[in-house]
């Protein structure tokens, strides 16, 4: 069997932000739900380190929490992108989608198309 | 700035002690709750789905440990541990401390105390602003072979006029008797230009200082005094400006009063605690010649901008150009030249090799005191293997056994150091008698806060180096061996002591360097000092009163002598005489070929009065 890649660094991050742009406000539950499904299980993913990221990212200034109630009605901290959250996030995709195509293009260039 | 913001956040979670382990329970306690619920609706067993959500949430313990150190700072908080845990080492085991520290200050206070003299006289050798602009002049004959002729007032004039500089003055030290005072006393005074204090830079803290400009001819009648004298002689009168006093007999009026920090600028201590300065000018009774030349100290202000190594080179345009106008004062066998040199490199430049190489004896001493802390630690190091064996199976880190042991040998280090300063701060006034009253600035070394910054950063660094090297040896370790034969003849104990070899063998042949240079030091600083000294005793008598010898025989001396010669040693050995070292030089008249400059014994035929 195959191995799962593990999540690199930062993109975790730009994951949980793009997550918290799409769906608005959620709790540390379904931002790992919405990562999970939208990764398609392709990505092996300890959910519980998220947290520390969530903690790390709300030091960052980029989200914000609050405790909330949950959709059963139990309490659970909900965290939120702030505006500055927001500018990271549109700064590291231009960025993500900047590498992701020059390496396409390395990949799409063949011998004979070389000058 | 994200970067900044976290930091700061985590800082102020760390020093308040805010914790997130509860918020992090809650979260997860939830989280596990909806995967569970998750895992029922999927059809699975209640068991089963808490195993899987469980499974997938993952190591609890690891992202608590995760989440608590997000929260605050760990590399501080474990700093704290490890430090905590130092000091209780450090009280377990009294002897072993209290010899590494004592090493440790023995070898940091001595550093330090050499360090607080070149930081007085090397590292800041002036205390007037702009010290940089400051140059004395010297002018030679090298044809002849005379050095240090001193300039005639024609050329004085040229200097003063060339642009090359802001003020050129002089300055000539002498003793005085004061009168008109309290009491009458006897103080160190000068003869100088009225351009002398702007040359320094420093205006008076009380009155006036002299007009730099004031070009009349002889003395002008104006003192300015120190802020000693002020307070010792006159009471701290506030209306001392505009009153008269006396110097052997002729009077004076003070104009002005000096900052209390401020001192002379000179080669010796004693012209270093000048008191009194008298305003001269050059004297109008003989038409000045240029072959004529007057023995004072030429002290300068450069322009702005300008090195010295840059007006050397215009100030021989000038001489070129001078002689060329003057061939009749200047013959070329002569070859006059006049040299420039920064004043701060004129007053410390006879000691700076002796202190560079005190500097180094003591960075010897320092040397040797850390390689024995080094050697203790090492040895101390195979009776704590099995301590840190224990550690390391119980999952410690090697870094992390690295910096604990780091940490207590930093401890040890610094507190050494801090020993050192200390004892050095209590036993300066002791240590200061020591210290040849030849250093320039001998009054301005003080133990300040930049000594103690040295003596902290030179602690650290011993510290941070020659504690590294036991605390790599000692976490390294063979971890089976070690329990196994509970804790004694690990591996490492081989490498060790060969180490405990080389560092002996190291410390040996530095003690040797040491000795050979305390050895050097004290030739060169003993020799010259040799012969005792028979009687010595020291008068001053006002001008008039030298010159009838008679009246001042004195029964109980056996042998009246008035040298006058200069004599650079205070004291003639060999048989009695009376001192007539620099006080009498004042008196004697200072010019190379019998012209009188005006210095304030004889205003009265010179001044403005006539």
């Amino acid at each position: 069997m195959k191995e799962k890649p593990d999540v690199l660094q930062g993109t975790l991050a730009l994951m949980v932000l793009k997550t918290l742009d799409v769906l608005g406000p959620q709790h540390g539950y379904g931002i790992a739900r919405r990562i999970e499904q939208i990764s398609g299980d392709i990505l092996a993913l300890n959910q519980g380190t998220l947290y520390p990221l969530l903690l790390k990212l709300e030091h960052e200034g980029s989200i914000v929490s609050q405790w909330g109630a949950s959709e059963n009605n139990r309490r659970a901290r909900f965290y939120r992108l702030t505006a500055t959250g927001r500018k990271q996030l549109q700064a590291e995709a231009r960025d993500w989608k900047q590498t992701a195509a020059i390496i396409a293009r390395f990949f799409e260039v063949k011998a004979e198309d070389l000058p | 700035m994200r970067f900044l913001r976290r930091f700061f956040i985590r800082l102020s979670n760390f020093t308040a002690g805010r914790r997130a382990d509860q918020r992090l329970q809650e979260e997860m306690a939830e989280h596990l709750a909806l995967q569970t619920e998750e895992n029922l609706r999927a059809g699975l067993s209640p068991a089963e789905a808490r195993r899987q959500a469980a499974l997938k949430l993952g190591a609890a313990q690891a992202i608590r440990e995760q989440h608590h150190a997000e929260q605050g700072l760990p590399l501080a908080e474990n700093f704290l541990l490890d430090l905590r845990y130092a000091f209780r080492m450090l009280y377990r085991s009294p002897g072993f401390s209290l010899i590494a520290i004592a090493t440790m200050a023995l070898g940091v206070g001595a550093t330090t105390a050499i360090y607080s003299v070149i930081d007085a006289t090397l590292l800041h050798p002036l205390p007037y602003p702009n010290p940089s602009q400051l140059v004395r002049m010297e002018a030679n004959l090298p044809g002849v072979g005379a050095h240090g002729v001193g300039l005639s007032i024609p050329e004085f004039r040229d200097l003063q006029n060339s642009g090359i500089f802001q003020y050129v003055s002089f300055c000539f030290h002498g003793s005085e008797n004061v009168t008109g005072s309290a009491q009458p006393t006897h103080i160190f005074g000068a003869t100088v230009s009225p351009s002398y204090l702007a040359v320094l830079g420093v205006d008076a803290a009380l009155g006036r200082t002299f007009d730099p400009h004031d070009a009349s001819p002889g003395s002008n009648g104006e003192v300015v005094i120190s802020d000693g004298l002020w307070k010792r002689a006159f009471g701290a009168d506030p209306h001392i400006v505009g009153k008269s006093l006396r110097l052997d007999n002729d009077s004076f009026q003070v104009v002005g009063v000096m900052p209390a920090s401020f001192r002379d600028q000179s080669q010796t201590s004693e012209e270093r605690n000048t008191e009194l300065w008298a305003a001269d000018g050059f004297s109008d009774r003989t038409p000045p010649m240029r072959g004529t030349r007057l023995q004072y100290e030429t002290i300068a202000r450069l322009q702005p901008g300008l090195s010295p190594e840059a007006a050397q080179v215009r100030l021989d345009a000038l001489v070129a150009s001078l002689k060329k106008q003057y061939p009749a004062d200047y013959p070329p066998q002569s070859a006059w030249t006049i040299h420039i040199t920064p004043l701060a490199e004129t007053l410390v430049g006879n000691v700076r090799q002796s202190l560079l190489l005190l500097f180094g004896a003591v960075g010897l001493v320092l040397l040797i005191s850390s390689v024995n802390v080094a050697n203790l630690l090492l040895a101390r190091a195979s009776a704590r293997g099995r301590e840190m064996a224990v550690r390391y199976a119980l999952g410690a880190a090697r870094m992390r056994l690295v910096r604990q042991l780091l940490t207590e040998s930093l401890l040890l280090f610094v507190l050494g150091g801090i020993t050192g300063f200390t004892v050095l701060f209590c036993a300066r006034r002791f240590l200061l008698q020591f210290i040849p009253e030849s250093l320039p600035r001998l009054n301005d070394i003080s133990i300040s806060w930049g000594v103690l910054a040295f003596a902290m950063v030179v602690s650290v660094a011993a510290g941070t180096i020659f504690g590294l090297a036991p605390a790599w040896l000692t976490s390294r370790l063979d971890l089976t061996t070690t329990l196994r034969q509970e804790g004694r003849g690990s591996s490492g104990s081989r490498r060790r002591s060969r180490l405990r070899h080389a560092l002996v063998i190291g410390e040996l042949a530095l003690s040797l360097v040491l000795m050979v240079a305390a050895g050097l030091l004290l030739r060169s600083f003993c020799c010259g000092a040799s012969g005792t000294c028979s009687r010595c005793s020291s008068a001053s008598i006002p001008h008039e009163s030298w010159q009838s010898r008679p009246r001042f025989r004195i029964p109980t001396i056996q042998k009246l002598t008035f040298t006058t010669p200069l004599r650079r040693n205070r004291c003639f050995c060999g048989k009695p005489s009376v001192e007539s070292g620099r006080c009498r030089a004042w008196k004697k008249p200072p010019s190379v070929n019998g012209r009188l400059f005006p210095s304030a014994m004889a205003r009265r035929t010179s001044g403005r009065g006539h």
